[in-house]
């Protein structure tokens, strides 16, 4: 009997400690998931905000227009964020304009990437001089700084029109491209230090012993060991593009659509703010986006990475 | 180590000069500058239109090939001539040199305010790891991190300037302007140096010579400042120079919303009303600057660590 009761404590116990575990791999984890269900609560806005949105998010209501939100004026209040100064449902617009903001960065991203995968892969892989003049590009790129550069492009190049684009896509297809072409270096940088590392790996001389292509090389041995870090720097420069993005709409040389991006909306605001608080709120869905990715990135180096763990803690 | 200077320099040089190269071609494919300087009244006929604009082609060298253009362009440049400002008609570099010290002020004050608060912050952080400074440090790095600076220097603004009335909203004269665009411009250097010499402060106590220095018996302070500090001074110098781009980046935003009257401000203003000397002057400038920074890092890093050097 007395047998029996230790094996019961020694199953609770085990019961207890497995329970804990998971407990604890969720607190050591804690930030990572907050990361994630924030990106994922944007992410769904932005998929479903149409029809999320309480009300027309371009209907202009004169009348009502500069309001608090409902919970701090419960008498005079409109909406639960508010109106703006033409008296449109501050929530709608940022709803609605949070697909077009995510869309915009999340395309620079994948553009920068893909560019700069590629450029890296090539670089490191080849060496010689499609390496050295790729480089000296990435270092003269690197050599203004980024906000700068995106200005001057953004300026010179406003007649520009992208081949392959409707002209009423023109603008933002443009502020995509630039915004992503601006990624590439980074990327480009860390891949190629991955290449150099790997290419004289023995299962890459194997598979080049082998016969295989430089092409298959690249594309089926280096790149999927190469591509983990790139993975982790994009998610940790999605906030970066946000940024970018919206310190652009906010010297003028954003995107014009019919329901801005939050970055435009505060620009948009900047004049009624003083009397209106409640305008920041694109403010501060960009400030919780930024920390989401980031936060989501962190948790990516560690668990892709166990070497880099606690660099930055 | 002359060696190491003189290859440094050259590799700057070249940096500079694919600079001006990107930009000058960007210019080109931006449209023709001759339409600008062509005046449209309505009493003029098209073949005066024409002449003028013909003239203005001429004078602005662009009826020729575009890569004579750019061997000339260089000629011009060395003799410091970077043309004229389409809306001042004044030499591009006058307006550059008129704003560079108000410009210079700004930043280096952030930068200061960016040193003494951040290094300290993440020296005591990593010190105290887990405590309220510490929390409080990372609370300052995150902060500075995500929040849109615009937003930042607007929401300042309501409180410093609009509701306590303390300072003023924008533009300069007394040294109280310089505050709000100052701390803003600060922050996000603030952010990055408190993060970096907080991860380089702790690496830095757990090295061997510092645990010697402990076991040895050495008080906890002569450990710090003697050891740990002395040596992670370095990765951390390194940080805070590298970081120094990222303000410039930030200074035209910062700039425009107080109204200082610097370089970035100009040089938004140029890109609105298409002054595109003054722009490319502008870049040019931002270009060359952190190719500097970058520079003086590089050889201060040789100074210290004697393997550079030999790379």
């Amino acid at each position: 009997m007395s047998e029996l009761a230790g094996t019961f404590d020694t199953i609770a116990e085990r019961r207890r400690t497995h329970g804990m575990s998971v407990w604890r791999k969720m607190w050591v984890h804690r930030l990572g998931i907050v990361g994630i269900a924030i990106m994922l609560a944007f992410v769904i806005g932005a998929l479903f905000g149409t029809w999320l949105a309480p009300k027309d998010p371009i209907a202009i209501d004169l009348r009502n227009n500069l309001k608090s939100p409902v919970w701090i004026d419960p008498a005079e209040g409109v909406g639960l964020l508010g109106t703006d100064n033409l008296g449109r449902d501050v929530l709608s617009r940022m709803l609605v304009g949070s697909r077009l903001s995510l869309i915009v960065a999340f395309s620079a991203l994948v553009i920068g990437m893909t560019s700069g995968v590629f450029l890296g892969l090539l670089t490191g892989y080849r060496g010689g001089i499609v390496d050295d003049v790729i480089m000296r590009i990435a270092d003269t790129q690197t050599a203004i700084p980024f906000l700068v550069l995106l200005i001057a492009v953004i300026a010179f190049l406003r007649d520009f029109q992208l081949p392959f684009v409707p002209s009423d896509q023109n603008e933002l297809a443009k502020m995509i491209v630039f915004l992503g072409i601006g990624g590439w270096v980074g990327f480009a940088r860390l891949i190629r230090g991955e290449v150099l590392s790997l290419r004289e790996r023995d299962y890459v001389q194997a598979a080049r012993s082998l016969g295989a292509s430089d092409l298959r090389v690249m594309l089926r041995h280096i790149m999927p060991n190469a591509i983990q870090p790139a993975i982790v720097a994009a998610s940790l420069s999605f906030g970066g593009v946000i940024l970018t993005e919206a310190a652009l709409s906010f010297l003028g040389l954003g995107v014009n659509t019919l329901v801005p991006t939050w970055g435009k909306m505060i620009s948009d605001s900047r004049d009624y703010m003083t009397v209106a608080w409640h305008l920041s709120f694109p403010a501060v869905a960009i400030m919780l986006v930024v920390l989401g990715a980031n936060l989501l990135g962190d948790w990516l180096r560690d668990i892709l990475d166990p070497r880099l763990r606690g660099r930055q803690g | 180590m002359t060696a190491f200077i003189v290859r440094r320099l050259l590799q700057a040089a070249l940096v500079i000069v694919g600079v001006v190269t990107l930009v000058f071609f960007l210019i080109r494919v931006s449209g023709d500058p001759a339409s600008l300087g062509v005046s449209l009244e309505e009493n003029r006929t098209q073949e005066e239109i024409e002449a003028e604009y013909r003239r203005v082609q001429k004078q602005l060298g662009l009826d020729r090939h575009i890569l004579i253009q750019y061997v000339l362009f260089w000629g011009r440049a060395a003799r410091g001539d970077f043309g004229y400002s389409f809306r001042y008609s004044i030499p591009a570099t006058q307006l550059i040199i008129d704003r560079l010290p108000n410009s210079l002020r700004l930043g280096s004050l952030a930068a200061a305010m960016g040193l003494v608060v951040g290094l300290p912050l993440g020296i005591v952080a990593a010190l105290n790891r887990g405590s309220i400074i510490d929390n409080l440090a990372t609370g300052v790095s995150v902060f500075g991190f995500v929040v849109p600076q615009f937003w930042l220097a607007i929401v300042l603004i309501i409180i410093f300037s609009v509701h306590l009335g303390w300072l003023p909203t924008s533009g300069t004269g007394s040294w109280k302007h310089i505050i709000l665009p100052a701390f803003t411009l600060s922050l996000g250097l603030v952010a990055t140096v408190a993060r970096m010499s907080r991860s380089g402060m702790l690496e830095a106590l757990s090295q061997d010579y510092v645990r010697t220095a402990r076991a040895k018996g050495l008080s906890e302070r002569l450990v710090i400042f003697r050891h740990a500090l002395r040596n992670g001074s370095i990765s951390v110098i390194t940080v805070v120079v590298s970081s120094l781009p990222q303000l410039l980046g930030t200074v035209v935003v910062v700039e425009v919303v107080f109204a200082w009257p610097g370089v970035g401000n100009l040089m938004a203003q140029a890109v609105n009303n298409r002054d595109y000397p003054v722009v490319f002057l502008d870049v040019l400038l931002f270009g060359t600057l952190t190719v500097l920074i970058f520079l003086i890092m590089d050889l201060l890093y040789a100074v210290v660590d004697p393997r550079i050097r030999h790379r």
